[in-house]
């Protein structure tokens, strides 16, 4: 018996989509000519097709670590053929918790337990209204046991949480800020 | 020792210590403003250089420990590293063979799920096309960016149902997570 064959089109709904995406992606490489290819299109133009989301921060949370990490794959696989290609992915450190229990009307210690929150975190561009409300239905069905996914819309704050606090930096600009409020109080006495 | 402290007269309690016998303060020079001025300037260009050199290293990133291996482990690698015997010739093939049906298998839900993903994003598009034919206002409502849905929580199964009428035992949850 034959295996049935489907070919799956790429999502480009009109023949203009696809030659304003080819303009669009040589004007990156020339950023002052205008024509390319023999296509002219304004520098000032916005991008074509219907208007986009902020970046999307997707944020997969669970106790479950293999879970989290393989949906991780999952999300960014599916992203990647319902048309949001430009995604990426990263990990941000475990939440340990330390969970006591106590024995019935005392203070002395019946279980105790450590557990790690893992998270990873999976950034969508460029998703239209319509995209965006299909990945979340996609989401609700398929999400494993005990994984949550927040989505959200991308913080610096975020960024900023991966990464280890330079303390000298902040040292030094905390005596810049220091220099200029002394400057100012001379100034004003 | 007692007499030393009885006055006839009005005592003026001088005491020869040793600042007294000590060379006088030196009155402190008031700076030129210009001089001073260049100092607070360098100074703060060396700072503004200090921060400059920082910010070009590209901060670390906090180390996810899931993701690191145990030092011990890493050395312990060679006594841990297993000698197992040859695999045989059926042995190979019947794993060639689960290999194969189990990509196979993969590859049709694959194909599946594209199919549904596929019929529901055309489905929307041709509906989308429709309504711009219909009415175009009605079609930038329907298309136009609106984030107060955001953020939003999904949250997958769970094993076992809540217990109804089940009382917590107390305890305490500490967070346990390392500082920078």
């Amino acid at each position: 018996m034959l295996p049935v064959i489907r070919i799956f089109v790429p999502r480009i709904s009109s023949p203009w989509e696809s030659i304003a995406k080819l303009g669009g992606c040589a004007r990156t490489h020339f950023s002052s000519s205008a024509v390319n290819c023999g296509i002219y299109s304004p520098e000032d133009l916005p991008p074509p097709g219907p208007p986009q989301f902020a970046p999307i921060n997707l944020r997969i949370r669970g106790y479950d670590f293999t879970l989290v990490e393989h949906y991780m794959y999952y999300l960014t696989r599916l992203a990647h053929n319902v048309g949001v290609p430009n995604t990426k992915r990263w990990a941000t450190p475990a939440v340990s918790t330390r969970v006591t229990s106590f024995k019935p009307q005392s203070s002395l210690l019946q279980n105790e337990y450590e557990l790690n929150l893992f998270e990873r975190n999976v950034l969508l561009t460029g998703a239209s209204v319509s995209i965006l409300s299909t990945l979340l239905d996609v989401m609700n069905s398929t999400l494993p046991e005990g994984v949550s996914v927040t989505a959200k819309v991308m913080e610096p704050a975020d960024e900023e949480m991966r990464r280890v606090p330079d303390y000298e930096l902040v040292a030094l600009k905390g005596q810049l800020a220091e220099m200029a409020s002394e400057r100012e109080k001379k100034k004003k006495g | 020792m007692a007499a030393a402290c009885l006055h006839t007269s009005n005592p003026l309690c001088f005491w020869l210590g040793t600042p007294l016998c000590a060379e006088p303060l030196k009155k402190k020079k008031k700076m030129d403003p210009a001089i001073l001025k260049a100092r607070a300037e360098k100074k703060k260009g060396k700072i503004e250089k200090a921060i400059r050199q920082l910010q070009k290293h590209a901060q670390s990133l906090k180390p996810i420990d899931e993701m690191t291996v145990n030092k011990k482990l890493l050395g312990e690698v060679h006594s841990r590293t297993r000698k197992n015997p040859p695999v045989t010739e059926e042995e190979t093939e019947r794993r060639a063979l689960a290999l194969k049906s189990w990509t196979r298998y993969k590859h049709y839900q694959h194909l599946a799920e594209q199919d549904k993903l596929s019929t529901m994003i055309l489905s929307q598009e041709s509906a989308l096309r429709e309504l711009r034919a219909e009415s175009e206002e009605l079609y930038l409502k329907a298309i136009a960016i609106n984030e107060s849905f955001l953020p939003l929580t999904l949250k997958g199964p769970v094993n076992t149902p809540p217990i109804p009428g089940y009382v917590a035992p107390d305890g305490d949850y500490i967070d346990t997570t390392r500082k920078w």
